[in-house]
């Protein structure tokens, strides 16, 4: 039973205490990792990410591109369409295939006497598909990087010259789009490219002029809704300029639109460089990237199915990684979807 | 006294979420009778809103409604309803005025198909009958020419007609209790007088029983028999609309009184509470109100208090009520009600 | 109604003659002619150049063209001598036509079923397995799927014919998958996100409040205003289909436009590749113009102007 001291006026008490069990606050990149932690799918896909440009990053000092495109002509057919050899007594990684002329297993290698293990098997004249694919990835990566960067750049000031002016160039600005979006990307693509000629750099160029619409839709919506907003109508009232106004105010509230855009763009770049070295509008060969690997080795698809098969593997694996990131920082930004 | 048409006792509602179990309903206990009107009063957050939902299933799925609570019907106990058993609940037994009538109504589908559809389903009515089932419910809600807009689509609607076509839908299958979560809080102020006004007018015609939400004072002084005030998942006082008005007891209700303004009495200045109500992931042991109640007893920072019984329809949870607590001196602006209280109700008897 | 109609097909009239003329002024910057044979001589040069008209000022020849294409000539092919690109493209355009049409509507089918499925189960497993092949998806180029569908029903099963078209309609079916998975994995994250976001509206929970039971409320609310948004992604998806359909169709040597397109890039066919991307446009353009009607008549918010 309560005693009568229990009853003795006192008020309120004790706010320190009750304002402890308050959530702690978060500034907004870190609720983010917050909430982008929770995502397992995303992190493990971010891990990804990360390890595959270090080691693209660090393949550039031990595999380069010279390496991967030399062959031997004398030795040629001793080392030509070796499959996936890791000299471990795994299926299918364990060096057999068939050799032409013969439908029945045995290992090429002690066939063709090579002492030599390919992890990833050789090509059709006989270079290591192991240093191809690595310097392949490296240039696709770096085409797919190329393109989204200048996209961001490009795509971003669109964008925010169109939201944040209105009136005719806004008008003249999304005419222009639409007109873009009505020819398939595809051929846009294409007759950038054989406009640019041959090269890595057109390639990037081609690419990145047909990703930015994506980019300049979401950042001038993303102006509309902010400009209306009153720390922006404070920044004009004050006599900020245009451009400062656009750096230090807009681009920082629409990074999380800017950055799942990023991502999203990313895959749909490495996608435009495979379509094009498929048309053979890609890289020039010696050069390898992961679509010239992959269209070289269509005609062998039947008989050495690993030299196609790997390369598609590895550029579905990263595209998978940067959505599964996207998505995940998606969420992670707009929270809303999350709860329950 | 005669028996409720609808009693809750001992409601305990918790959501699961990532941060962890909200106890967002922690034990309310209320009656609701024939014809009157119940209003339920607390600040957002207070859980006024999911105890509605509660009583028609409609919380998210993440809730749940603990064991042993009973919400009785009758002679059913709704707590223990499946999915499957409520469609025999909703819009016939209990139906639901919604806050926002610009979102409550689907944009895809005519308004007269919409105010139709509990028709056919509860009153067993042909596509025929029950569109003109709709156009006389239309024209008892005060639509003008109902007859040309009832194939009308709700974005060519005002949100104050919208709102009349919300409440046509909610009487279409005849309920016997109305739930109005909000009702004109989402509307012009002009336009507020006149949906009460079609509430209360519907509520004598059906002789339907009425659970008004609202946080506002002013539109329960309007429309309430009877006021339940919560808070933090808690009912802390009920009463008649008088008791709580005139005679609170509550110093939650005190604030909230002393937090309206009042053209009428026209007595003292605004006072807002302090503070913030408790997070209710974590739920304090004592009164959830005791760090904003300047009138805190030790023993409300401890243990929760019980319900003291004021009169045979006034009760409070306040340990100010306790015999050996000291008498505390209520704001001013509470002196006043309660000298008002004393000199037209305490006198007549 | 009839307005709204004129007015976008006016659009369009305004939209294609920008892109006629873009990319006729953009063939004629292009490097390389396609008289690559060094064998020939000036004097055949000149008269080949006689032939196509390319003799006279670019003007002139752009103001044929014009006309030309006003009456549905597309110019002569470079590669297939007297060939008429209209006849090419008009021969192999319902092959294109069938096969883009097979894929989106299977994609489109099973999109809204994998979406509205998702949503309904929301993080559940059957949401979770589902999330994991749109993404999948998503990530997979048609052509690669290609390759991986007659890699594995083709050369390792030996269940599908791996090339070809019009023979039988099994024929159809790799190809047709391979194209369909795009649109499907789209459409299906679409519907989804959708899905979730009425099922989380007010108007779905009042249509709850009606007691009318959940397979009424997600029939006659839900799945109607889910899917109404669903008509401004076949744009998109068409135009992704044209992409796809390049390589997919270069895969299983399938003969349609998009086979031509890319074999007529190194022969540096111009009036067949000119006459490709006006066609690709065209269709395309037609293809938003009707959704845009659509959903003007199936949801009563869109008022036409």
């Amino acid at each position: 039973m309560e005693a009568s001291q229990d009853f003795e006026l006192v008020g309120i008490e004790n706010v320190a205490a009750t304002e402890k069990i308050n959530k702690p606050t978060l500034t907004f990149w870190q609720s983010v990792w917050h909430r982008l932690k929770k995502n397992k799918l995303a992190v493990i896909s971010m891990y990804f990410l990360i390890a595959i440009s270090a080691f693209a990053l660090v393949s550039t000092a031990v595999v380069s591109q010279n390496s991967a495109n030399q062959f031997n002509t004398n030795a040629g057919s001793k080392y030509k369409n070796l499959p996936p050899k890791s000299g471990l007594p795994i299926p299918f990684w364990d060096g057999n295939g068939t050799v032409l002329g013969s439908t029945d297993k045995v290992d090429v290698y002690e066939k063709n006497g090579v002492d030599k293990n390919f992890i990833l098997g050789t090509d059709n004249l006989g270079r290591s598909l192991g240093k191809r694919v690595t310097v392949g990835l490296r240039i696709s990566l770096f085409v797919a990087l190329a393109a989204t960067a200048i996209d961001l750049l490009f795509g971003v000031s669109y964008g925010l010259v169109s939201g944040w002016f209105g009136g005719w160039i806004d008008t003249v600005l999304q005419r222009f789009i639409e007109i873009i979006s009505a020819i398939p990307t595809l051929v846009v693509v294409t007759l950038l490219a054989m406009l640019f000629g041959s090269g890595i750099g057109s390639i990037i160029l081609a690419i990145a002029l047909t990703n930015w619409v994506g980019m300049a839709r979401q950042v001038r919506n993303q102006t509309l809704t902010l400009k209306e907003r009153d720390f922006v109508l404070a920044a004009k009232t004050l006599g900020e300029s245009g451009p400062k106004i656009a750096f230090k105010h807009l681009v920082p509230n629409m990074a999380g639109t800017i950055i799942v855009q990023v991502m999203m763009t990313i895959p749909s770049a490495i996608m435009f460089e495979a379509v094009l070295s498929a048309i053979n509008l890609g890289v020039k060969a010696p050069t390898a990237s992961l679509g010239t690997l992959i269209s070289d080795a269509q005609q062998m698809l039947q008989y050495y199915p690993y030299q196609i098969l790997i390369p598609s593997a590895i550029l579905v694996l990263v595209s998978l990684a940067f959505i599964l990131l996207g998505d995940g920082l998606r969420d992670a930004f707009d929270p809303k979807m999350l709860d329950e | 006294m005669q028996t409720p048409i609808l009693e809750v006792k001992n409601l305990e509602v918790s959501f699961a979420t990532y941060a962890g179990t909200i106890q967002a309903i922690r034990g309310v206990d209320f009656q609701l009778f024939e014809g009157e009107t119940l209003a339920i009063v607390g600040e957002s957050g207070s859980g006024k809103s999911v105890t509605t939902k509660t009583l028609l299933g409609l919380n998210a799925a993440n809730a749940t409604v603990k064991k042993g609570s009973q919400i009785l019907l009758g002679n059913t106990n709704l707590a223990d309803y499946k999915e499957k058993d409520w469609d025999q609940i909703r819009g016939k037994k209990i139906a639901m005025v919604f806050q926002d009538p610009m979102t409550s109504l689907d944009p895809t589908m005519t308004i007269g198909k919409q105010i139709a559809e509990p028709m056919e389903k509860h009153l067993g009515k042909k596509a025929k009958e029950a569109r003109e089932a709709a156009l006389a419910l239309m024209k008892d809600v005060g639509i003008p020419d109902a007859e040309e807009h009832i194939d009308d689509y709700p974005h060519q609607w005002s949100g104050g007609m919208r709102q009349r076509a919300v409440i046509a839908i909610a009487l279409a299958a005849e309920p016997d209790i109305l739930i109005a979560d909000e009702p004109t809080t989402a509307l012009d102020v002009t336009i507020q007088a006149q949906i009460l006004n079609i509430l209360k007018a519907q509520q004598k015609k059906r002789k339907m029983a009425v659970i008004f939400i609202t946080h506002d004072l002013g539109v329960v002084a309007d429309v309430a028999d009877r006021v339940a005030v919560m808070y933090a998942g808690k009912i802390v006082e009920k009463g008649t609309v008088n008791e709580i008005f005139y005679n609170p007891k509550h110093p939650y209700t005190w604030g909230l009184l002393s937090s309206m303004p009042t053209t009428s009495t026209a007595l003292g200045s605004l006072h807002a509470i302090p503070g913030t109500p408790p997070d209710l992931l974590y739920p304090p042991k004592g009164d959830a109100f005791a760090n904003r109640n300047a009138y805190a007893l030790k023993i409300d920072h401890e243990k929760q208090p019980p319900f003291f019984q004021v009169s045979p329809t006034h009760e409070a949870a306040t340990w100010l009520l306790d015999k050996r607590a000291p008498k505390v001196v209520p704001p001013e602006e509470i002196q006043k009600r309660q000298a008002y209280w004393q000199e037209h109700f305490v006198k007549e008897g | 109604m009839a307005r709204y109609i004129l007015k976008r097909a006016l659009i369009l009239i305004i939209t294609m003659w920008i892109v006629v003329t873009a990319t006729f002024f953009l063939m004629q910057i292009l490097p390389g002619t396609p008289y690559n044979n060094p064998k020939l001589t000036q004097s055949a040069i000149d008269q080949l150049n006689a032939t196509y008209g390319l003799d006279k000022p670019v003007l002139v020849q752009y103001w044929d063209y014009l006309i030309n294409l006003l009456h549905g000539d597309l110019g002569t092919s470079f590669q297939y001598q007297n060939q008429s690109v209209s006849t090419l493209i008009g021969q192999r355009l319902p092959i294109s036509a069938q096969l883009g049409f097979q894929a989106l509507v299977v994609g489109v089918l099973l999109g809204l079923w994998f979406g509205a499925v998702s949503a309904r189960n929301q993080n559940k497993k059957l949401d979770g397995f589902l999330g994991v092949i749109s993404t999948l998806g998503i990530s997979t180029p048609s052509f690669i799927l290609a390759i991986v569908l007659l890699f594995v029903f083709g050369y390792q099963l030996d269940w599908l014919p791996i090339s070809g078209w019009g023979d039988s309609f099994s024929q159809t079916i790799l190809p047709t998958l391979a194209l369909a998975v795009t649109p499907m994995a789209i459409t299906t994250r679409f519907v989804r996100s959708e899905m979730i976001e009425v099922l989380h509206s007010d108007y779905i929970q009042l249509a709850r409040a009606k007691g009318i039971g959940e397979d009424q409320v997600i029939q006659k609310h839900a799945y109607r205003n889910s899917m109404i948004p669903i008509l401004t992604l076949i744009g998109p998806l068409t135009a992704g289909l044209l992409t796809g359909s390049t390589l997919v169709e270069n895969i299983f040597s399938i003969p349609g436009i998009g086979q031509q397109f890319v074999s007529s890039i190194p022969t540096k066919d111009y009036p067949v590749i000119m006459g490709t991307t006006i066609v690709y446009a065209l269709m395309l353009m037609v293809m938003i113009l009707i959704t845009d009607i659509l959903t003007a008549i199936v949801d009563p918010r869109v008022r036409l102007q």
